[in-house]
């Protein structure tokens, strides 16, 4: 009997009168052979051996390594406590620790304690690039990159879980470990496939929220193992992170844009009325997105209130205030962030200061995050990119000119100046324009503890 | 293909289709003619003023996904951008952006404190280099893609875009694919080669049920669609849609999710509008069964040679026999030709043909090849070798002694 890796699934071939199936497998009648899912493969190897059976196991392609981690600091006793926990799991599982507070370590002693072929499964490309600047750090080894323009795989691999999804079913039986970074993402319809494709007996997930609005987390104990550690950001703010105050800037619109603003907001809800229509719901929209196909009123509509959301961002007024933000902080490390890239570049311009967005070419995106935490630019604009775990210790200034309203970006750009520094204080200003769709979605944005309780900030 | 928000459908019960467009009505005509001409237009422009021209063109037209996926198509497979730039982007915005960090911060108004603005740091990076300083502030971001150059654009014809369009359609909507079903009947050998070869290429796995006469229904999936309802061979799908425009008698029901978990069936036949961009490698016939063909009419016999062939499944594989014979008395036969191949195919070639166990195949093998009496011992049909044409009356032979009660 034997056993092989093929396209993301498990084959047994060629089987002797006698020989025992494991569970997961399935008869595939398409090629007359047993298959099962990758993900299996521990289970059906420990199967195979409790009943003592032969068979030729040519599934996995990973290797032992001789990993020696360098230039590490000694862990807290959190993160000691969380890999323990993780090992005790029999090195499969979740952990889940506030942003800031160092997972990235956690994961770094989760290779070199395994030894094997390893793949760092990542969110975006930026924070796949610092994955890729850790393991150069701190191991004597070749590091591959997948996705983001690069398909070099080695022992030691960093991908996006868009490229994992793509390639699972080529390195799927590369890797003995896989570390999925920020695995609330992988319980996703299309990005599960990463973790069923893959054979890797040995699975760690870390994040610093598991929680899902579609309750998919429920998954992960099946897709990376059982949750293995748990700590709060409460338990640990002040003790392992700066302190932080928010401070909650609205703006007038100036007159152009405010007049502009209203002539669009007028034109499409005249439309509306006149077809007795109300976008409160999703059917209601639906409604709209349909007759805007319909007739060249629709349309202009249509084209009306794409204009008057993007009016609301109010970037005029607001790039002033920011310009008075930077006055207020002429020595400090200071990030902005906005909700398009647009407006990345077109601060980028006017203050002559580095952007980073997804078009921004690797090499180049590497030397400005160095050179922001070095110093040599003080200010650095991005947009959605840098949302998770982008490692800026430096910047004690944050600027939110603009943002979606789901709950979780928001935390995580709280996170981005929480990283712990002596004597630190950091701030966060939210810059909203007045009387706008906006100004609605920044007070729902607020209702996360993290911000309830923020300390020192009379405002919230 | 085009993304999502492109695709244009129409629902009928649980059936959904595309939106074709008719490529001989003149309206589309002159839609597809004005998009390429905007572009030709803008030929050694940047993308941005290409865009805004389109933007423009499209007005507050109610079709402008139609229009949209046109532009798609041009952008994807007829233009060629480039960077344009008097000094390389990137080393530019270095020089820059390290000058604005000496003046930190610049201001729009210059005052007591902080007197330098934007256009001090331009100008002094300008003279630098001996460029004026507009020029240098729009190299500041050359390389970002909208303000690449299009460098060169390939028109095409204006109902050749037509064709791709509806083509792109439906390729669009395999993406959404979870169970591909063919239905094919009476193809040519050939057909059927072509066929598998791209079902293999795109690393589908099949599933075949049928006969000669009754046709065949194959199934196309993958390996992990067992387990799950997946759209992860979905592209690789699409990709094949091209290559089964090809076959001659065909039709497929794809099996689609949608968005919203709800399922629909999408079917196309070979009397479908679209036309295959991928080349036909399937006109000319070996011109070894070409003379056997012709030679086998004319001679003495009731055995009809039929050019249309079965399928032999093999699971991780298919044979697929150049000829069938068929006797007025109800008699069928398969010939397979073993010509000319290279070492390793031959291998494969003889793994097949001992796989699949058909006492109803007749082998013929060259003499020329590297192939002994022993390799075919395992073979339940006939066999014999031919030099360098195959004679009818041998082949005849072996249909009689294939069915003669001794054999």
């Amino acid at each position: 009997m034997r056993l092989t890796f093929e396209e993301g699934t498990l084959l047994l071939r060629d089987l002797a009168e006698g020989d025992p199936v494991p569970p997961p497998f399935v008869w595939d009648a398409r090629v007359d052979h047993w298959r099962a899912l990758a993900l299996y493969y521990r289970q059906a190897l420990e199967y195979l051996r409790e009943r003592g059976a032969s068979f030729e196991n040519t599934a996995p392609r990973y290797q032992r390594l001789g990993l020696r981690l360098r230039q590490t600091p000694a862990l807290h006793p959190f993160q000691q406590e969380a890999l323990e926990a993780w090992k005790q799991g029999g090195c499969r599982g979740l952990v889940v620790l506030p942003t800031g507070s160092g997972k990235s370590l956690v994961g770094l002693e989760a290779i070199a304690h395994l030894g094997r072929s390893a793949l760092v499964v990542a969110p975006t490309i930026d924070l796949m690039n610092q994955w890729y600047d850790l393991l150069c750090a701190h191991f004597d080894q070749e590091v591959g990159v997948l996705g983001g323009g690069y398909h070099q795989v080695e022992e030691l691999t960093v991908t996006t879980y868009d490229s994992a999804y793509l390639h699972m079913e080529r390195y799927g039986n590369h890797f003995g470990l896989i570390l999925f970074d920020e695995v609330h993402h992988l319980p996703g319809e299309v990005y599960s496939h990463a973790a069923q494709m893959a054979l890797a007996p040995y699975r760690l997930g870390l994040t610093a929220t598991l929680e899902r609005a579609d309750g998919r987390h429920a998954l992960l104990p099946d897709l990376v193992g059982p949750l293995a550690y748990e700590q709060g950001i409460r338990q640990l703010s002040g003790e392992y992170l700066a302190e932080y105050r928010v401070e909650h800037r609205r703006v007038d619109m100036v007159a152009e844009e405010r007049a502009a603003y209203e002539t669009a907001k007028s034109e499409y809800q005249t439309f509306l009325e006149s077809k007795n229509l109300k976008l409160g719901s999703t059917a209601g929209w639906k409604h709209f997105v349909q007759l805007s196909s319909r007739s060249p009123e629709g349309r202009r509509a249509m084209l009306a209130y794409r204009l008057h959301r993007k009016l609301a961002l109010g970037t005029v007024a607001k790039l002033r205030v920011l310009e008075e933000i930077l006055m207020a902080h002429p020595r400090e490390r200071v990030l902005v962030f906005t909700g398009d890239n647009e407006t990345v570049y077109e601060i980028s311009r006017r203050f002559l200061v580095p952007a980073i967005t997804h078009l921004t070419p690797t090499k180049e995106r590497r030397s400005l995050l160095a050179g922001f935490n070095q110093g040599e630019y003080l200010v650095l604009v991005t947009s959605k990119v840098l949302n998770e775990g982008v490692n800026i210790p430096e910047a004690s200034v944050a600027v939110v000119l603009a943002g979606s309203a789901t709950i979780r970006e928001h935390v995580q750009r709280l996170g981005r100046i929480l990283r712990r520094r002596q004597g630190k204080e950091a701030v966060l200003y939210e810059v909203v324009s007045r009387d706008t769709v906006e100004d609605q979605i920044s007070r729902r944005r607020r209702r996360h503890p993290a911000y309830a309780e923020a300390p020192a900030d009379a405002l919230l | 293909m085009l993304s999502s928000e492109l695709l244009l459908t129409r629902r009928r019960g649980p059936y959904v289709e595309p939106c074709y467009l008719d490529p001989g009505a003149a309206r589309y005509l002159d839609l597809a003619a004005g998009l390429i001409e905007c572009f030709t237009q803008h030929e050694g422009q940047p993308r941005r003023l290409l865009r805004q021209a389109l933007d423009h063109f499209e007005g507050d037209r109610t079709d402008y996904r139609v229009q949209r996926g046109l532009v798609k198509l041009l952008f994807d497979e007829r233009s060629q951008f480039r960077i344009d730039a008097p000094l390389p982007p990137e080393e530019l915005r270095r020089q820059v952006f390290a000058l604005s960090r000496e003046q930190h911060p610049l201001v729009s108004e210059p005052n007591l404190i902080y007197p330098v603005t934007r256009q001090h740091v331009l100008d002094q990076v300008a003279l630098h280099h001996g460029l004026p300083a507009q020029t240098l502030d729009l190299a500041l971001y050359a390389d970002l893609p909208e303000q690449h150059l299009l460098e060169r654009f390939t028109a095409p014809e204006p109902q050749a875009l037509l064709h791709r369009y509806n083509l792109a359609l439906a390729q669009t909507l395999l993406l959404r694919c979870e169970l591909l079903r063919l239905s094919v009947k009476r193809n040519l050998p050939v057909r059927y080669k072509q066929l598998f070869k791209f079902i293999k290429f795109y690393r589908l796995i099949h599933t075949i049920q049928g006969d000669l006469d009754a046709g065949y229904e194959i199934h196309l999936d993958g390996p992990l669609s067992m387990f799950r309802l997946t759209q992860k061979y979905g592209f690789q799908m699409a990709l094949f849609l091209p290559a089964l425009l090809l076959c001659t008698r065909w039709g497929m029901s794809a099996s689609l999710i949608w968005p919203d978990g709800s399922h629909r069936e999408f079917v196309l036949d070979d009397q479908c509008p679209l036309v295959s961009h991928y080349r036909d490698q399937t006109l000319y016939d070996s011109l070894l069964e070409e003379t056997f063909a012709q030679r086998f009419e004319q001679a003495q016999t009731d055995w009809q040679l039929e050019r249309e062939t079965e399928i032999v499944n093999l699971k991780e594989t298919v044979m697929i026999p150049d000829f069938t014979f068929r006797h007025p008395d109800g008699r069928t036969a398969l010939l397979e030709i073993v010509g000319f191949w290279r070492p390793e195919y031959l291998r494969r070639k003889l793994d097949k043909l001992r796989q699949a166990q058909r006492a109803d195949l007749i082998v013929a093998v060259s003499r020329d090849l590297n192939v002994c009496e022993e390799d075919l011992a395992e073979l339940p049909g006939g066999v014999f070798f031919f030099k360098s044409r195959i004679q009818p009356r041998e082949v005849i032979a072996q249909l009689e002694q294939l069915h003669s009660p001794t054999a």
